[in-house]
């Protein structure tokens, strides 16, 4: 009885009682060492199981497996008998999608794996679903990646000149949602490379995720925090794998069959870009392997036709990865042309061995192709991906914060014990000051000023004397203002009787020396200083009377 | 997260920038008082000379009024003595500032005699400054006609009037 008959119809799987999984280590004759998958052939093993731990009752959830090597492919099948990894590195967490499932894998970068939880979508795409819909060892973990089937994943090229990411954006925004009205949320889920076609002209590939599905799946994840931080599929990690290997991949178009045991997978690209691929369920051991080698070659070259017609160009090169050696020459003289094998990428991944039991979501892929280091393209929900950007700026701020916060405090403790040690004026003990004392020391300065002030003003009696001394003896004062605060200084009117011009100014002379000697320490006075003017109204006797009028500065 | 880090940083930071204020302030203060302290033990006699020479420029007095009559008192006094002739005093109470009051003498003398009492003036009363002096003289009289504005300071003696 195959397992989904089981698992069809449960509702919930109670992760508390993993008491219930010893039974499966007691089942007898089950094989393999490592990991082993309980086949749906053996259909027996899992009606004992169901009958007895009655586990399966209305969603498809999985015991948790653990697995030596290989992803889950297989995990609508279950492990049984596999002892349990010890994880000694850090798990990342994955999930994938495959058959309308939804898987959780935890994944360490020695390349081990370790599936953990599956989910059918449809369980997941209720009006909120219950909070245990997804486990609580798994809720709010970092989804690392999501792998989604190829095609839920759209591509388009178009003839793009410029190189700046900014406006190449903006432009396959655009024209996403001319192409996709009904959905709006594709704005947030694309992404593009540039390249360049016969040297000249210049091209943005435009990749983005286009299935309701999705769309669908998206938001459930977030409202249990598992928002995938890169979402890709198959096609496009294949891709990244094969270019690294082989230089030419980026020219022309270009096929790469996956032959796996249950399955075969078709994928072409064109320019180093993927274009599409296929997927094509193959018969198993019930028929000759022949069949299935007409059956890929039939698919191959309606593929083929249909690459002509999309990338108006052919194929130029076949590759090949499959779980028997043999099948690159069969499937080459099938289809009268050259396959190149690549099943030396593959070799020594544990990986091929598992899946050339079972057919799987990611083929021959191995879980280290998918840990977070590895490059490849990827998308992410576009807000996520700016927060994911600002992580390691974020990152350093609060290092930073964190380090000037320890250091700031250090300095706080040093601080405060230092102003501990530092006595105020008044609690310094010995031969003090009273307050008396201090107060007459502050007013010691105000004092002192006043008094230099005072000392430098010019006495305004020796002014008067010092004027008087200067004057000639026919020089006659008649008006003199001294001032002695604001604006230091003599304005003198007087008159000066001469018997004639050279006589008064031989009387100037003499009072301009007089003043310079008297009043050292100032600015030389000299003839221009004085005004003058004949005094018109005097009677003319005994010479002539001048008014003269200066100003002396002090 | 960031924000809550930083906040805190900014917070520390801003506490400390106080207490080397705080800390700063308290040895400024001690400096100063050590400094006082140590000016006082070797020039307390200076300093309460220039004391007592910085309060001699102000007269306590119990009222305006009776300061301003004893100065003209003491002033006419002076004046006379010297023989300074039409000596008048002109308070200008209005124009008074705080613990100031501008007044203006006129008298007529010469200038000889003007100059003893301007230096009389200055050593018997050093709460008087002078302002300016206007002299005129008129060619037909024998002495000068002197206006010397002059700021008298005073300080109102509480304790003294309580007295």
């Amino acid at each position: 009885m195959p397992i989904r008959g089981f698992i069809k119809g449960t509702d919930k799987f109670p992760i508390q009682k993993c008491a219930i999984f010893c039974k499966f280590k007691e089942i007898k004759g089950l094989r393999g060492g490592v990991l082993l998958y309980a086949a749906q052939a053996i259909s027996p093993i899992d009606a004992e199981i169901a009958e007895k731990g009655h586990l399966w009752t209305e969603t498809r959830y999985l015991v948790p497996v653990y697995g030596r090597t290989g992803l889950l492919f297989s995990l609508r099948n279950r492990i049984l008998d596999t002892p349990k990894m010890k994880f000694t590195h850090q798990n990342y967490l994955i999930s994938i999608v495959d058959d309308e499932t939804l898987y959780f894998v935890e994944i360490n970068s020695r390349g081990e794996s370790n599936a953990v939880y599956s989910i059918a979508l449809e369980a997941l795409f209720v009006s909120d679903p219950p909070a245990d819909t997804i486990p609580a060892s798994i809720r709010d973990r970092k989804n690392t990646l999501l792998i989604v089937p190829d095609y839920w994943l759209g591509n388009s090229s178009y003839k793009f000149q410029s190189r700046k990411k900014s406006l190449a954006d903006a432009f396959v925004a655009r024209k996403l949602h001319e192409q996709f009205p009904d959905q709006p949320e594709i704005k947030y889920f694309f992404d593009g490379t540039f390249y360049q076609r016969e040297q000249t002209e210049k091209w943005v590939y435009a990749y983005f995720l286009q299935d309701p599905q999705f769309f669908q799946l998206h938001p459930q994840l977030a409202h249990f925090n598992l928002q995938p931080h890169r979402i890709t599929c198959p096609a496009l990690i294949w891709q990244q794998k094969i270019r690294q290997e082989i230089p030419e991949f980026d020219s022309g178009g270009k096929g790469f069959v996956q032959l796996l045991p249950k399955m075969g997978l078709l994928y072409f690209f064109f320019e180093g870009n993927f274009l599409f691929s296929r997927k094509i369920p193959l018969a198993g051991a019930q028929l000759q392997p022949s069949d299935n080698y007409d059956a890929i070659a039939y698919e191959l070259n309606q593929s083929l036709y249909l690459f002509s017609q999309k990338a108006k160009t052919e194929i130029d090169k076949l590759y090949l990865v499959s779980h028997e050696a043999e099948s690159g020459r069969a499937l080459s003289e099938v289809l009268g042309r050259e396959i190149h094998d690549l099943n030396y990428l593959i070799n020594g991944s544990n990986a091929l061995q598992n899946s050339a039991t079972e057919t799987g979501a990611i083929g021959f892929l191995s879980p280290s192709d998918l840990l977070p280091g590895k490059s490849f393209l990827s998308l992410c929900h576009r807000v996520l991906k700016k927060e994911l950007e600002w992580k390691p700026v974020q990152f350093a701020g609060i290092a930073v914060g964190l380090i000037l916060f320890f250091l700031l405090g250090i300095e706080t403790i040093v601080l405060h014990k230092w102003s501990h040690q530092i006595q105020l004026p008044r609690s310094i003990g010995g031969n003090s000051l009273t307050v008396e004392e201090s107060h007459e020391i502050q007013q010691y300065n105000e004092a002192l000023d006043a008094i230099l002030n005072e000392l430098e003003r010019r006495s305004p009696q020796e002014v008067l004397r010092k004027i008087a001394q200067s004057l000639p003896p026919n020089v006659r004062i008649q008006e003199m203002v001294l001032e002695t605060e604001d604006n230091p200084g003599v304005d003198l009117k007087g008159a000066v009787r001469a018997d004639d011009p050279e006589h008064f100014k031989a009387c100037l002379s003499t009072l301009i020396a007089n003043i310079n000697e008297n009043f050292q320490g100032r600015r030389m006075m000299t003839a221009s200083d004085i005004d003058f003017e004949v005094n018109q109204n005097q009677p003319s006797q005994g010479g002539q009377d001048y008014l003269i009028n200066f100003r002396l500065d002090l | 997260m960031v924000g809550l880090v930083w906040v805190g940083v900014l917070m520390i930071d801003l506490w400390n920038i106080e207490k080397i204020d705080q800390i700063r302030d308290i040895r400024t203060q001690r400096e100063i008082f050590l400094r006082d302290q140590q000016f006082w033990n070797n020039n307390a006699k200076n300093i309460s000379q220039i004391l007592q020479r910085y309060s001699s420029f102000t007269q306590n007095v119990e009222s305006l009024k009776l300061g301003l009559l004893q100065l003209e008192n003491d002033l006419k006094a002076n004046a006379l003595s010297l023989g300074l002739k039409e000596v008048k005093f002109i308070s200008q109470t209005e124009m008074a500032g705080e613990g100031r009051v501008p007044i203006k003498l006129v008298f007529n003398g010469t200038f000889k005699a003007a100059s003893q009492w301007l230096d009389k003036l200055q050593e018997d009363l050093p709460c008087v400054g002078i302002q300016n002096i206007k002299v005129s003289l008129d060619p037909l009289a024998e002495q000068a006609k002197f206006q010397v504005s002059i700021n008298y300071r005073y300080n109102l003696s509480l304790a003294e009037s309580a007295v």
